[in-house]
């Protein structure tokens, strides 16, 4: 069993993060305490909901009333991603693909992002309001990227609600978000997970993995060219900076969802709770090897 | 002990390789293998070969009166000023472009290889060479180090999305920039024992305009980060910096090879001191 308080590392690419419900209720139902957390993406949302000390179950249905109220505004979400037609459906396969696919050919050339910030802001205020980093039981941070600097920003102070639309603002899909004279955008999109800035400090450390499914596996045009590319290079840089981390649970189930598969969120949570549960159980059963050597391409 | 040399990508900066190489050798430093991606391998490959410097330059010259090599990024909007029909037909030309696999063609680069390395294969090379490419298949890093020169660099030079990957068998190779931009770990395993790694690096800032701009910045990013992996492994780092000189401006060498030539100079004494003692 994990007995000593551990870090907890949450990401996922797009929708997916949202699977981060399961995680927390997985590790609650085991006792294991969790003494920080770090999240990326819209991991970000329910890591704080729970960090203040709430249970992140309450926002399955907000997640859910959300997409379905909003699925003609985001993205055009229900046309691209094909889950009525099937032949666009490799859009939503790769998220590089969709997001070269609509800023290089669409009327977005000049754009900073495919979508404002109006649809979703509502909802992060709705849930954060004006909880500050430092009224959360549980420390958090956000990973972002500073696209002046390029390079990785933690946010731990200062509003949640800014925090949160850093840690969501994919780019190219949302406009950068300022905070303290930065310029940042989410992290996902150069690895999943918020691993970059995790040291000794932080053991035992606990990652939960979304393992990669390569899209585009013989790519043919040019986008699907670069998405490959793309995907190869984030795979590549997540696995290397998974060796850093003591455990890693890797959830294989959560391979049939993709980053748009907004329609299924409460068959995404119940998967990555269960998975969960059984690869906590399998570390009480290794302890002594430690880390479970799961990652694999 | 062997002493690799491992030459990174960075388009026309890759001049500056001339210079490194240049410096080496005058400073009686042996290289005893040598491996690189991109332009990196189109020097690495031509030094191999040729192992005059001299020569090589001249052939340079003979490439850059021969052969264009300038492409001109076909998704330079210019939305101002243009009418609502003239951006519309530049929409459907990009929309129609991202059908192909690639901008341009490998008609220039066959031809720029062509001279350099002729008819000869890497049997032919005076010290080992490999170059490094990329599979997309696999997603994994492959290194090239049989057959014809002109055939084995093509794959090494095919940026993704700028020009079309190159079809072996099984395998579909693009630039080894994907994951071995500097591809020191692949020179090791080619059995060299002190590896001298040239890193190609842009010292200004990229500005962002659009959403574009950001999405390619980060990739730049991720490539960085993987960089700098493979230089920690590196026995000796040297880091030519630019200031004001593009990757796709390769009609003026002159200035990349002074650069490379007196950054690497400069750094001898340090890289002397290091050779002494790993000797030991």
């Amino acid at each position: 069993m994990l007995t000593e308080p551990i870090t907890l590392v949450l990401g996922g690419m797009g929708v997916k993060g949202v699977a981060s419900i399961g995680i927390l209720e997985a590790l609650d139902s085991q006792k294991i305490k969790i003494k920080k957390i770090y999240a990326a993406g819209a991991s970000a949302l329910v890591a704080g909901y729970y960090a203040m000390g709430k249970n992140p179950e309450e926002l399955t249905d907000r997640f859910v009333n959300f997409f379905d109220s909003n699925d003609k505004l985001l993205w055009g979400l229900e046309q691209m991603s094909g889950l009525f037609q099937l032949q666009r459906r490799r859009i939503t396969d790769s998220f590089a693909y969709f997001l070269q696919q609509r800023l290089y050919c669409r009327a977005n050339a000049k754009r900073l992002s495919i979508l404002t910030w109006d649809i979703v802001k509502p909802l992060i205020y709705e849930v954060f309001s004006n909880t500050d980093f430092s009224d959360l039981k549980i420390p958090m941070a956000i990973s972002t990227i500073d696209l002046d600097a390029e390079k990785i920003f933690m946010i731990e102070s200062g509003k949640l609600t800014d925090g949160m639309k850093a840690g969501i603002a994919f780019p190219g899909l949302f406009p950068p978000v300022s905070h303290k004279s930065h310029k940042l955008v989410s992290s996902t999109i150069c690895c999943e997970l918020p691993l970059e800035t995790i040291t000794r400090i932080d053991s035992p450390v606990l990652a939960v993995d979304f393992p990669v499914i390569l899209s585009h596996e013989r790519p043919t045009d040019m986008l699907e060219i670069i998405a490959r590319t793309t995907e190869i290079r984030s795979h590549a840089i997540k696995n290397r900076l998974l060796k850093k981390v003591d455990y890693v649970i890797t959830l294989e189930r959560m391979n049939r969802f993709r980053w748009g598969s907004y329609r299924q969120i409460p068959l995404m949570i119940r998967y990555a709770r269960e998975q969960t549960k059984h690869k906590l159980s399998l570390i009480t059963k290794f302890q002594l090897t430690r880390r479970i050597p799961a990652v694999t391409l | 002990m062997k002493i690799g040399l491992s030459l990174g990508g960075g388009g026309a900066r890759g001049y500056a390789h001339i210079g490194v190489i240049r410096a080496l050798t005058e400073a009686g430093i042996p290289i005893d293998t040598v491996n690189g991606t991109s332009i990196g391998a189109v020097m690495g490959g031509a030094y191999a070969l040729h192992g005059d410097m001299d020569k090589i330059t001249v052939l340079i010259k003979q490439v850059t009166q021969a052969v264009n090599l300038n492409y001109f990024n076909i998704f330079r909007h210019k939305l101002e000023s243009q009418t609502f029909l003239r951006r519309w037909l530049s929409e459907a030309v990009c929309d129609i472009a991202s059908l192909r696999n690639s901008v341009q063609s490998h008609r220039h680069n066959l031809k720029a290889l062509r001279i350099i390395f002729g008819e000869h294969s890497f049997a032919d090379t005076k010290i080992p060479f490999s170059a490094v490419a990329h599979d997309l298949i696999t997603g994994k890093t492959v290194v090239i180090k049989r057959g014809k020169l002109v055939e084995g660099i093509l794959p090494s030079v095919a940026i993704p999305g700028i020009f079309p990957p190159v079809q072996r068998g099984n395998r579909l190779l693009v630039d080894g920039v994907v994951l071995a931009n500097i591809p020191v770990t692949e020179l090791r395993e080619e059995g060299a024992d002190f590896i001298i790694a040239v890193e190609l690096h842009a010292t200004e800032p990229t500005p962002y305009k659009n959403g574009l701009d950001i999405i390619n910045n980060l990739e730049a990013m991720k490539q960085h980060r993987l960089e700098k992996w493979a230089l920690a492994e590196s026995d000796f780092h040297i880091r030519i910096d630019f200031k004001n000189y593009t990757t796709e401006h390769f009609e003026n060498p002159a200035i990349a090879v002074e650069t490379g030539y007196k950054v690497t100079k400069k750094q001898i004494p340090a890289l002397l001191r290091r050779l002494e003692r790993n000797a030991h």
